[in-house]
């Protein structure tokens, strides 16, 4: 096993317990083994040694003896020397050439070791006290031997006893030492495990359980730092906590306080337009009827006051929609350049009433190409601008530009340019000219009246599109804004082209207006019956069923909001008739929002139109519709013939 | 003038002394080794007027360089006796039996050992009561010389017996027979390998042991009459002059001073009063 790996992966309270006792023990274990060989070794050798002090001792003692042959002085030398450890003494006489043999009869065991030593017969040096000589060679003689055979038994009982008590001793040492390194590993690693469960429990969000028992030292230290972290984390995320808790608070209030704005500007915007609907479409029918020179230009002042509230309350209610970001742009091919010069004929009487020079340039490329995007929004921002140059503008030109840079095949880059020579922007005032209800002075709005909301829709609307918008702008000078954006486009229009449908399709034709209002409803059905269609109408949806249950008509335009039975509930009954399955439904609302319209199409009907309604639009959708649906039985009659 | 004077005084002091040097004989002194005892004995009779002393180390010198007498040391140097050279031999500190065997022409000598009597004199001395000495033999001269002392020392009792050489166990056997050993000079009997057994049987069995020289004492003998070196000097001096002046060889002889000495230890041991070395040689003297 890897030892490292091992030792690495253990829990730091076994890490330490580990360094601890390691070298101890090794330590230990070298020092035991050491001693206890030295000691064992220490008995055996003094064992031998105690055999062979005895076996001289008697081979000293004897050396008379065996000189006089005296055999019984002898045994007396050797029975002195006998020991219980001693199994037997044995003497060789060497002059003789005889053993003398003593047996310990106690002793009869069978392990022994044998001890031998000569006895020398010893010589004394006598020196001639003249001559200095020696009187004989001094030579030393042996004249026999000593044998001792030694029991090992009391060797072996003694070993015994030195590895008991090494043992014990060495158990006792090594417990004291575990004991030891335990203490010391859990001295250490408890404050280690305790700050480690406390900054789990920390980053669990539990901040009760702090450090009880502080130890003195560094990792008392420590261990305090944590606890006084744990603290400050809980205290900081308690402070955040109530903030978070205050900004909630802040928010919902706002958010109430914005839905109830936005809610009382489309209750008031929708509330405003069906007034004035009925206002304008009477004046439009006004002005079909014979009227003196006087009464025309009364008539014209109405619709023209009627015409800029109504852009005005347009205004707000886009502006109100971006706000709550419900404004989806849509996605169609159309033709620019047609946009150009349906929009900007209008703006250009109004310049040359002012005296201004108005010229447009478009970029000969898009002759003949038709760019995807979302016209309503784009024609929206060239209004916006252009009529703003118009009227900020007491002399001098106007000059709208559109130039088209090709990035590919397929996607190009469109920069709109519309510059005046009219007041201009202070650099400071640029900074706000495009936040809402802000106009650069509040004397121009005395001056030149308007919302002020123009702009910021601009702002909104091209952040919608990715679209750049730039500003340069000098004071008495004239101001120049530019939008580019990018986009896809292909080759050939993609009109619609019932723009140019036979008015003959709408005449004899049945029409079911269903609507509570009866300025609308009248004006509708003046206006339908002008362009040679038969008219019913109906003021809410239970009326409505009644009468498509009666008589058949060709297409059906709805209201939404009614008593009784609303145009969504109504329209779905008609569809549950099999005569009306196909018949064509138009919705007709104030409500300019997109949930109405996509509920709308959910619930069956075909298309929508948002009031107030311009003529040319109902004519064109009318005609589409009704077109259409001659189409499908003119294909059910084809498919129908070979039957 | 003066110094005239100092020169008939420089000639009166130097032509006498020349005149003596060429009268003396000249003396060839052969040691057996160098020690300080031996350089002493040399320097001491170089000092002698009646000869002339050439001093050489176990060897003659060359038959031309050889001087008119010879003095030889030990017994070691026996055999350079037997020379025609010198008109006289002496044989210095050598013993008796020895030299006796040889019988050398135109020689004499100075004995190495003490006769037996001044020993047993010594026992006599020391022991009032009356008591049996062992005494083992190998040469017969011991025991007839022993049988004719016998009758001169009423209170002692002899036990002599007839000892192989080296036979540590008859003289054991006459140590458990007898009160006190006397040891000869006889080396085949008493030599550095048997003295330690023989002392300690002594011991064991509370025997004394006397003789035969200050070595044995130094051993653990109980005591020996001996003599000293001064005394042997002398001795040979008196000898050397005797000779020179009668041009006679005076007889071959023991020592005729002599000392006693004492292991005091050993009396101790053996629980023996003993008077002093000094006392016994006086008592002896006057005996």
């Amino acid at each position: 096993m890897n030892i490292s790996h091992y030792f690495k992966t253990n829990t730091i309270f076994k890490q330490i317990l580990i360094a601890v006792l390691s070298p101890a023990l090794i330590l230990f274990l070298a020092l035991f083994g050491y001693s206890l060989f030295a000691r064992l070794n220490d008995a055996v050798q003094s064992q031998n040694e105690l055999a062979t002090r005895i076996a001289e001792n008697i081979a000293a003692v004897s050396e008379l003896a065996i000189i006089s042959g005296n055999d019984s002085q002898l045994l007396d030398i050797m029975a002195s020397a006998l020991d219980s450890d001693i199994t037997s003494i044995t003497i060789f006489n060497a002059e003789s050439g005889h053993h003398l043999v003593l047996n310990n009869n106690q002793n009869n065991s069978s392990e022994h070791k044998e001890i031998t030593v000569p006895i020398i017969q010893h010589s004394i040096p006598l020196e001639d006290s003249i001559t200095g000589e020696n009187i004989s060679d001094i030579t030393e003689k042996q004249i026999g031997t000593v044998s001792i055979k030694q029991s090992r038994d009391k060797l072996q009982k003694l070993q015994k006893q030195i590895i008991k008590v090494s043992s014990f001793i060495a158990f006792i040492s090594i417990l004291v030492c575990i004991c030891f390194a335990w203490f010391i590993s859990r001295r250490f690693s408890r404050p280690l495990a305790e700050i480690n469960t406390l900054t789990k429990n920390i980053t669990a969000g539990n901040f009760y359980k702090q450090i009880r028992n502080i130890k003195p030292g560094e990792l008392g230290e420590l261990q305090s730092h944590v606890n006084n972290m744990a603290k400050s984390i809980e205290k900081q995320q308690q402070e955040l906590k109530d903030n978070l808790q205050n900004l909630f608070l802040a928010k919902e209030e706002a958010d109430k306080a914005n839905s109830a704005k936005s809610q009382f500007l489309a209750t008031m915007t929708h509330e405003l337009r069906t007034p004035l609907n009925g206002a304008l479409g009477m004046m439009q029918l006004l002005s079909n009827t014979k009227l003196n020179g006087e009464q025309n230009h009364y008539l014209l002042i109405a619709r023209e006051s009627s015409e800029l509230l109504l852009n005005i309350v347009n205004n707000i209610l886009d502006f109100s929609e971006i706000e709550k970001g419900e404004l989806q742009l849509q996605e169609n091919y159309f033709d620019i350049s047609a946009i150009f010069n349906n929009l900007l004929t209008p703006l250009s009487y109004e310049a040359k009433k002012k005296g201004l020079e108005f010229t447009t340039y478009i970029d000969p490329q898009l002759n003949g190409i038709s760019v995807l995007g979302d016209d309503v929004r784009i024609r929206q921002i060239l209004l916006n601008l252009v009529a703003n140059a118009v009227k900020f503008t007491q002399q001098g030109n106007v000059a709208i530009t559109l130039n088209a840079k090709e990035l590919s095949s397929n996607r190009a880059i469109l920069e709109l340019n519309v510059s005046d020579t009219g007041i201009g922007i202070s650099e400071k005032d640029q900074q706000i000219i495009f936040d809402s209800f802000r106009q650069a002075d509040g004397s121009h709005r005395r001056r030149y009246g308007g919302s002020g909301l123009g702009l910021a829709i601009v702002r909104r609307l091209c952040d919608l599109m990715n679209a750049d918008i730039l500003l340069t702008s000098a004071e008495n000078t004239g101001s120049t804004f530019t939008v580019r954006w990018s986009c896809t486009y292909q080759v050939g229009c993609n009109l619609e082209h019932h723009t140019q449908q036979d008015e003959t399709i709408l005449v004899g034709k049945a029409v079911l207006i269903v609507e509570d209002n009866p300025v609308n409803q009248l004006l509708v059905s003046k206006i339908l019956r002008r362009w040679g269609m038969t008219t019913v109408t109906a003021n809410n949806g239970v009326e409505a069923l009644i009468a498509v249950e009666k008589q058949h008509f060709d297409i059906i335009l709805m209201d939404l909001q009614m008593p009784i039975m609303d145009g969504f509930e109504a329209t779905q009954a008609i569809r549950n008739l099999s005569q009306h399955r196909q018949t064509p439904i138009i919705a007709l609302t104030a409500n300019n929002f997109k949930d109405d319209s996509d509920y709308c199409f959910r619930v069956g009907m075909n298309d929508f139109l948002s009031k107030p309604v311009s003529l040319t639009n109902l004519k064109e959708k009318i005609s589409f519709w009704l077109s259409k649906s001659l189409g499908t039985s003119l294909s059910e009659s084809v498919d129908k013939r070979p039957e | 003038m003066k110094k005239l004077l100092y020169g008939i005084l420089f000639l009166f002091i130097l032509i006498p002394q020349a005149f003596s040097q060429i009268n003396k004989p000249v003396v060839d002194l052969i040691l057996p080794t160098e020690t300080a005892e031996l350089e002493y004995i040399s320097k001491k009779l170089s000092k002698s007027n009646s000869f002339n002393i050439k001093t050489y180390i176990n060897v003659l010198p060359r038959e031309d360089n050889r001087g008119d007498l010879l003095i030889i040391v030990s017994d070691k140097l026996l055999p350079l006796m037997d020379t025609d050279s010198y008109s006289a031999k002496f044989a210095f500190y050598v013993n008796s039996l020895n030299f006796k065997n040889k019988n050398f022409k135109k020689s004499t000598a100075l004995f190495s050992d003490q006769p037996i009597h001044r020993q047993l004199l010594l026992l006599s001395h020391i022991f009032d009561k009356k008591i049996i000495i062992g005494i083992p033999y190998h040469n017969e001269f011991y025991k007839i010389l022993l049988m004719n002392e016998s009758k001169n020392f009423n209170n002692l009792e002899f036990l002599i017996v007839k000892t192989e050489s080296n036979d540590i166990r008859a003289v054991n056997k006459i140590i458990q027979n007898s009160d006190v050993l006397l040891a000869t000079p006889e080396s085949k009997i008493y030599n550095s390998q048997t003295i330690r057994s023989i002392l300690l049987s002594s011991y064991r069995h509370q025997t004394a042991v006397i003789g035969p020289n200050e070595g044995f004492v130094t051993a653990g003998a109980l005591a020996s009459v001996a003599t000293s070196s001064d005394q042997y000097i002398d001795e040979l001096m008196i000898m050397m002059e005797e000779y020179i002046e009668t041009n006679s060889l005076p007889e071959s002889k023991y020592p005729k001073n002599f000392i006693v000495k004492i292991n005091k230890n050993v009396a101790e041991s053996l629980g023996i009063m003993i008077s002093s070395e000094q006392q016994l040689l006086k008592e002896m003297k006057d005996d």
